[in-house]
């Protein structure tokens, strides 16, 4: 159903509409949202990443869902939700990137397209979601105020530059160098991980 | 285009930077260069991973869940109800909750946290704190009891004043601009004319009247308060009309609740010697460096000599720039006389003064002298002034008020040699050289010198 569809409908169709579908696929109804919900922050951050917008992030998150929701009949219990969930955000990332409004902000629907993450390329970022948090705390005090101020307050190198008195320049430099020592902590640990694992297997 | 320059537009991209001119250019890049793509899948990945950790964290894994909801339409909200029970009341009340210890762990300043704070630490040296008191928590002071067992340190109040504290020692805030001393020592320092601070001990009742003073309280409760610079008020408790006004160089002790006796500073002033430095603001300086103690100079610099060490003088503090002042070395990275550019100091700023000088024995057996070292201050060095007649033109401002600084004696070039000196192609004196950090905090200093003395002053922002 699309959004405006209950207005047509009236709120009582809707309604009963509704109650129909629950009452009809509830378990799977109930399951999919569950999975929805483990997933949502991983698949905001990589809509966020791709078009730059938090509004729009948050709306293609919710046409995700909508979506998602109209179509638990479909989802196979056992079979890959990620693949499926990003399959259907991608699909909705490509539709957003028409408005004029993400155009302005985010790179065009042909770029995007090369740059979306095959099914292979998806991984899972619960292990290294726990890794970049240690390795955020290995970061020199003023880089970890800089990551912390650009990610967790959202603010934008000249704000930050601002706070930490700092030039902006200095500041993209800073979130730069920060987000590859970042990027190479998690690749250690990957490693280090995969050798222990591999060690282990051995015994 | 090298690697380096697309990383910078993928970084612009990421940041919410990137200009519409560059934002075509990578588009254009992404089209049609692997390297371009690899480059930004690389980056993105881990900006992802960043904002969704970002997310969490600042409002804790429901929340962050439940605010990506908050502007849903009306008319989907009904779609919603099993994450409306999932990210009730409790769940965001629990996530913000969570989210302030994050805060506190990630130890960025908040803004409660700032607010009720009353000073924060500048300087620390191997701290211990006694487990029964209080702790200072993300480099903040609040109006608590604390007892250092062991270390020393700096802290800049809210009200403007520079406090040094040496173990151990028990004190405790009662406002920004009021302390206690239990027992221990401390000095402080008032720089500028607003800053004010007030400090109580058993036996007597300080207000700091703009100056540099310190102040020690021994185990049997007998305090003594002696006044480096400027002048203090004190009485002998808050209500008590018997009030003293004590000006520098001098030293005032309380005996028991009543009796005061008055010494000159001299007797006492080496007490402080360790917090001196602290309280202004210099971090660390090489071993020959001799700074000197705290109260008025009571000889001509001439006066003092020595072939080994070099003098470091505090000179007017917290100084308002109100005319022209010529500097020799400016910009952090660079190294006079060599490759120095000389400037002029910004007016309408506060800096403090410091000359460093080196003033070997004169008639002594040795006829070359040379020193080297380094001083690192707490603030940024604004300028270095080593030229003779720039030193004496900056003098109106910052030199100390009667002292003899010597450019009256003998030939009397105060300033530092910037060439050679060879007399009849024989080599005699090499020039000197002075550098300053690429973080305009610390200095570096070869001096080269036969009778006549080195002399830089060094102005550091307040």
């Amino acid at each position: 159903m699309e959004p405006d569809e209950h207005h047509l409908l009236g709120e009582s169709a809707f309604a009963e509409m509704k109650e129909r579908m629950m009452v009809k696929n509830e378990e799977q109804v109930e399951l999919v949202q569950r999975l929805f919900l483990q997933h949502m922050s991983e698949l905001r951050a990589w809509v966020y990443t791709m078009i730059r917008d938090l509004d729009l992030t948050n709306d293609v998150v919710q046409e995700t869902f909508l979506t998602v929701y109209k179509k638990a009949d479909q989802f196979e219990k056992g079979s890959n939700f990620r693949a499926w969930v990003y399959a259907i955000g991608r699909l909705k990332i490509l539709e957003a990137s028409r408005r004029p409004a993400v155009r302005e902000v985010a790179f065009a629907e042909d770029v995007l397209e090369l740059l979306m993450p095959k099914e292979n390329e998806l991984a899972d970022n619960s292990d290294r979601l726990s890794q970049l948090k240690s390795c955020i705390l290995k970061l020199s005090p003023t880089s970890r105020q800089a990551v912390v101020l650009r990610y967790m307050d959202a603010m934008k190198p000249p704000a930050i530059a601002q706070i930490m008195k700092w030039s902006v320049n200095a500041i993209n430099v800073t979130l730069s160098r920060a987000r590859i020592a970042l990027k190479e902590c998690i690749l250690k640990h990957e490693m280090e991980d995969s050798f222990s694992q591999k060690g282990l297997a051995g015994k | 285009m090298k690697n380096k320059d697309i990383q910078i537009l993928v970084d612009a991209y990421l940041d919410g930077t990137i200009t519409a001119d560059q934002k075509t250019e990578l588009e254009n890049l992404l089209r049609t260069s692997e390297v371009a793509r690899d480059l930004f899948s690389k980056t993105a990945d881990i900006d992802a991973l960043l904002f969704q950790w970002g997310e969490e964290e600042a409002l804790g894994a429901d929340g962050a869940k439940a605010s990506g909801f908050a502007h849903r339409k009306a008319e989907e909200r009904s779609r919603f109800t099993i994450f409306q029970s999932l990210v009730g009341k409790v769940g965001i009340a629990a996530a913000l909750i969570l989210s302030l210890g994050i805060l506190s762990w990630y130890g960025i300043e908040w803004n409660l946290d700032d607010k009720r704070s009353v000073a924060s630490l500048t300087y620390e040296s191997q701290l211990v704190w006694d487990d029964a008191f209080a702790k200072p928590k993300n480099g903040r002071f609040f109006d608590e009891t604390y007892f250092l067992k062991s270390g020393f340190l700096r802290m800049n109040t809210k009200k403007g004043a520079v406090v040094s504290i040496a173990a151990p020692t028990q004190f405790q805030f009662d406002s920004p601009e009021q302390m206690q001393l239990f027992f221990g020592k401390m000095t402080a320092r008032l720089s500028k004319e607003e800053a004010s601070l007030k400090v109580s001990t058993d036996s007597m009742n300080i207000r700091d009247l703009g100056t540099a003073f310190g102040l020690r309280v021994d185990s049997n409760s007998e305090s003594s308060i002696s006044v480096f610079e400027g002048a203090v008020e004190v009485k002998k408790d808050v209500k008590s009309t018997e009030e003293f006004t004590l000006s520098e160089g001098k030293t005032l002790k309380a005996i028991g609740k009543f009796a005061f006796e008055d010494e000159e500073l001299s007797t006492n002033a080496e007490n402080f010697n360790d917090l001196w430095p602290l309280t202004l603001g210099i971090d660390q300086y090489s071993p020959l460096v001799r700074l000197m103690p705290p109260g008025p100079v009571e000889q001509p610099l001439v006066e003092i000599q020595s072939n080994a060490d070099v003098h470091l003088m505090p000179e007017e503090q917290g100084v308002f720039v109100d005319e022209r002042v010529d500097l020799d070395l400016v910009s952090g990275g660079e190294q006079w006389p060599e490759n120095a550019e000389v400037g002029i100091l910004s007016e309408g700023q506060y800096v403090s003064s410091f000359l460093l000088f080196f003033n070997p024995v004169k008639g002594g057996d040795e006829w070359l002298n040379r020193v080297s070292g380094q001083i690192r201050f707490e603030n940024e060095i604004v300028g270095i002034i080593c030229m003779h007649a720039k030193l004496i033109a900056s003098d109106s401002l910052f030199a100390v008020e009667n002292l003899e600084y010597g450019h009256n004696y003998g030939v009397g070039s105060r300033g530092l040699e910037s060439e050679d000196v060879v007399d009849f192609g024989y080599y005699r004196l090499a020039h000197d050289v002075v550098s300053l950090s690429e973080d305009r905090r610390s200095i570096y200093f070869n001096f080269n010198a036969t009778t006549l003395v080195d002399q830089i002053r060094i102005l550091v922002k307040e």
